[in-house]
């Protein structure tokens, strides 16, 4: 059963531009620019990131002249989704207005954390055979405060402790915004969330996964899907530019120096992905790295040649991969009946 | 990630885009990419390769977009100019026979194998917006005659279909065996259906959009998808 959560029907425009999404320094240059001392900049990131005010009304520590000079030429960049849908497992899938199109980001509450997926793209380039944002085709990155917004604007936005970069398109072909919302929602002086509650989940784009893991602490999933080339490159164009074995040797040498979780991402294809020869060729090419493997139920999207493997074919791989000491978790799947499959629900809407 | 710096030895319009070209100075294979940039400290943007492995310069197509970070600059390139390019990389790679689908800059890859000498496409579905976006098709022409089957989607000429090519594979035939002849060129009547291999490999290059749309066509029609690889813009 599907249930239908009260949301904003219409989002309002957006023609100035929005602060949120702006870092402290940015704030502060910006206060300066507008004839004010730095200080006022920490005093609008108090209010956009530890207050969460949707209007500059609401800043009431500034003086009027400089809240009625806000409201004149910015935006605050609050926007609450246009309509959200709750599954029979609690999952709850919301549609944010981005430019006349929507992008979605899925509510996960578990008993020991409440997750937020976000989006970081209009739809997505990377046109992985499993996917229904790809079909989509790319429309635009998300700015920092479009991402940032998902979370602030959430119902649950209160309640929320993980945060997922896995919503969307590839947070890695939208490095800039992605690593800005990043260092907003793990910064004291924004969300102050811990950098190990807030996973970003990729394809695997050299030499961006470089810069990422230079310039960000938050943990890393890959989007393995297989462990062969060819039949990666079935499933995923980006095999063809990126190859897995060039990706797995960076993370293999960072890890050299860099603590931090790696998860390994690996939805599961009937017959496809899901036999002891996969296994086998997982262990060999995952010797050496320290991660864990999620196996994923698919979720089935329209027109697709794929089927989400049978439950024992998981526990078999699971088994296989645990016997050889790679340790596997089977993912629970949620939200079925509210098209959680990435960028269904979206798409449809369209 | 490793740059080196080389100097341009050409930089001419061709159609809607550009031929850019330096001398080569690696090792590559046909449906391998590059990553080009004006100075070290930018990121780099990736381009397939379509010279052949054995020429003396490296050659890229690209498409100026304007407002993007790389492309005016690469527009404005003369000869002697320098430009960082990264060791070739990726695995698109082409079979003995196969259907080559590719709209604009993405017939670069199929350029590159014909030019190599190494598995050009034994049939090739070629779109662009208008004929001057067919790059090299009196080459195509010439190498693969009926089974060279252009689209246009904002202009009507002769002996080019008018559609996007994923319109075309919609309406086109697809059974077993070697696939078949093209459009060819009827003077009068409605364009015919084409004919495609359902047993053939199929290599798709292009914009996302392109490939997934045409890819989901080719398994609608029976096309496994096993058989089908993609390279996409990104």
């Amino acid at each position: 059963m599907t249930e239908k959560l009260p949301v904003t029907e219409k989002p309002p425009a957006f023609e100035k531009p929005a602060l949120l999404g702006k870092t402290r320094q940015e704030l502060r240059d910006l206060a300066e620019s507008l004839g004010r001392p730095a200080y006022t900049g920490n005093q609008l990131t108090q209010w956009l990131y530890k207050k969460r005010v949707t209007t500059f009304d609401q800043m009431t520590d500034l003086p009027s002249v400089l809240r009625e000079q806000l409201t004149e030429s910015f935006a605050v960049g609050r926007q609450a989704p246009l309509q959200g849908q709750e599954s029979v497992d609690g999952t709850k899938k919301y549609l944010f207005p981005v430019a006349g199109r929507t992008v979605e980001a899925a509510y996960i509450p578990e008993e020991d954390r409440k997750t937020l997926c976000v989006s970081s793209q209009v739809g997505c380039k990377m046109g992985c055979l499993f996917c229904m944002t790809g079909k989509q085709g790319f429309q635009g990155n998300l700015t920092a405060g479009q991402i940032v917004n998902q979370i602030l604007s959430l119902p649950e936005g209160h309640l929320l402790t993980n945060a997922v970069y896995m919503g969307m398109g590839e947070p890695l072909d939208n490095l800039d915004e992605v690593l800005k919302s990043l260092e907003i929602l793990t910064s004291e002086w924004g969300l102050g969330w811990s950098s190990q509650r807030i996973t970003l989940s990729s394809v695997g784009l050299l030499p961006a996964l470089q810069e990422f893991f230079a310039r960000s602490k938050v943990r890393f999933a890959l989007s393995l899907h297989s462990p062969f080339d060819e039949e990666r490159s079935s499933l995923m164009p980006v095999q063809n530019v990126h190859n897995l074995h060039e990706i797995l040797s960076f993370l293999q040498t960072i890890q050299e120096e860099d603590a931090r979780r790696i998860t390994i991402e690996y939805i599961c294809f009937d017959g496809v992905n899901d036999t002891p020869r996969h296994a086998r060729e997982l262990v060999k090419i995952l010797h050496g790295l320290k991660t864990r493997v999620n196996l994923i139920h698919f979720h089935p999207i329209p027109g697709t040649p794929l089927k989400g493997s049978k439950a024992q074919a998981m526990t078999s791989l699971q088994e296989a991969l645990a016997t050889k000491g790679v340790p596997a978790t089977i993912r629970r799947s949620r939200g079925e009946d509210i098209l959680a499959a990435c960028g269904l629900l979206s798409t449809l809407r369209r | 990630m490793e740059l080196t710096p080389v100097a341009v030895c050409e930089n001419r319009r061709l159609g809607p885009g550009f031929w850019l070209s330096w001398e080569r100075t690696f090792a590559f294979r046909p449906g391998q990419v590059v990553g080009l940039t004006l100075s070290p400290q930018q990121a780099v943007r990736w381009y397939s390769l379509a010279s052949g492995n054995k020429d003396p310069w490296a050659s890229v197509l690209y498409t100026e977009v304007e407002g993007g970070e790389l492309t005016p600059f690469l527009a404005a390139l003369k000869p002697h100019d320098t430009l960082y390019v990264t060791q070739p990389q990726g695995m698109f790679s082409f079979p003995p026979r196969y259907v080559g689908v590719a709209t604009g800059t993405g017939i670069a890859p199929f350029l590159s194998a014909q030019k190599s000498g190494l598995n050009g496409p034994t049939q090739l579905l070629q779109g662009a917006r208008s004929q001057d976006g067919l790059y090299f098709a009196e080459l195509w022409r010439e190498v693969l005659g009926e089974r060279y089957l252009p689209c246009c989607s904002r202009e009507k000429a002769l002996g080019v279909t008018f559609g996007r090519v994923t319109d075309l594979l919609k309406r086109a035939n697809l059974a077993g065996g070697e696939g078949g002849l093209g459009l060819g060129a009827p003077a009068v009547g409605p364009p015919r259906a084409p004919h495609f291999s359902t047993t053939m490999p199929y290599r798709l290059c292009g914009s996302a959009e392109m490939v997934v749309e045409a890819r989901d066509v080719l398994i609608e029609k029976g096309v496994p998808f096993q058989q089908i690889v993609s390279e996409v813009y990104f």
